[in-house]
């Protein structure tokens, strides 16, 4: 008898606590699934940097911030990172692609940063 | 410095922007304490915001606690706006640092984005303070200033602005500026700029 709410009790917290675990842990963090998708669009825009297709870079790396849109925000949060993107707009403007990708690139990384912040 | 260091009763519940006192003067140790997060800004070479939770004791000077917050990145800040030693203090606003490094130009002299007027507006805060460069601002909230506020609603209008100004020639730090003494007056907020912990109330005039 002393035993079974004991049971009940641990049976409870396995059904209860394991999935909040594995979602605290979730490397997405409050981005969920949209985190590795953004992840990716990161990488794909390193490798045409990295062969020197900054307009490629730029456009994969515009499609990562709008896949990951607002999910990354907190109102507890300050996030001047629209500021950046206002800079890598100008950048673009002046045909600087490459210091544009670096920005957006920048931005993103902070995004994805903040997915799990707080 | 000359003048008296600004104290809560000066700049809390205030019923106007018109209210708001013509300058702010922070302490000796407050201008150390923001001239040493401006240093640490550009850790390795790279832009990472600093920041803290400006507090007042009783007798309403106000300080600075919680440095670094719940953490950072190269254009963002969390404020941990929980109070050390609540029966002492209270929170009432935020400071952090707009660094901007090598990709960006190194610009100094950036003033409040939108989010960051939304943050000072949806907590209910009563001062925000930025440092870019050698270059500081603030805005204090009134009891005109609207809560809450659709956060992306007005980073958008901010970012317009800003991009709006940068189109007719002005540099992005310059829009940056007049987007925010603009934005200042449609949210009845008072907006300072200065330096060396000294402001002057730019809006209202």
């Amino acid at each position: 008898m002393s035993i079974r709410p004991d049971v009940t009790a641990v049976m409870a917290a396995l059904l209860l606590g394991v999935p909040a675990i594995a979602a605290e842990s979730a490397p997405g963090g409050r981005c969920g699934r949209y985190y590795e998708a953004a992840r990716t669009g990161r990488t794909d825009a390193d490798m045409a940097s990295k062969r020197g297709d900054q307009r490629t870079a730029n456009a994969r790396l515009d499609q990562a911030l709008h896949t990951l849109g607002m999910r990354y925000h907190s109102p507890a949060m300050i996030d001047d990172s629209d500021m950046h993107l206002l800079l890598a707009r100008q950048a673009i403007a002046k045909g600087r692609l490459r210091q544009a990708a670096a920005i957006k690139r920048q931005v993103l990384s902070d995004r994805l940063q903040l997915c799990t912040m707080g | 410095m000359s003048g008296s260091v600004t104290h809560l009763n000066e700049i809390e519940h205030l019923g106007s922007p018109g209210q708001a006192p013509r300058t702010i003067r922070f302490s000796q140790d407050n201008i150390v304490l923001f001239q040493r997060l401006r240093a640490a800004s550009f850790p390795g070479g790279h832009a990472r915001e600093r920041g803290g939770t400006i507090v007042a004791d009783r007798e309403g000077r106000l300080g600075v606690q919680n440095i670094g917050g719940h953490g950072s990145t190269a254009s963002s800040f969390f404020p941990n706006l929980t109070v050390k030693e609540p029966g002492r203090f209270k929170t009432i606003g935020t400071f952090h640092t707009h660094p901007y490094d090598a990709d960006s130009g190194w610009v100094r002299g950036v003033s409040f984005s939108g989010a960051d007027i939304a943050h000072l507006l949806n907590n209910l805060l009563t001062i925000s303070v930025v440092q870019s460069g050698p270059r500081l601002f603030a805005y204090i909230r009134t009891a005109l200033s609207p809560t809450p506020v659709d956060h992306a609603g007005l980073n958008g209008v901010q970012n317009g602005t800003i991009w709006a100004l940068q189109d007719k020639g002005r540099t992005f730090q310059q829009a940056s500026r007049i987007a925010a003494q603009q934005v200042a007056s449609m949210y009845s907020l008072a907006y300072y700029q200065g330096a060396n912990g000294v402001l002057t109330r730019v809006h209202p005039a």
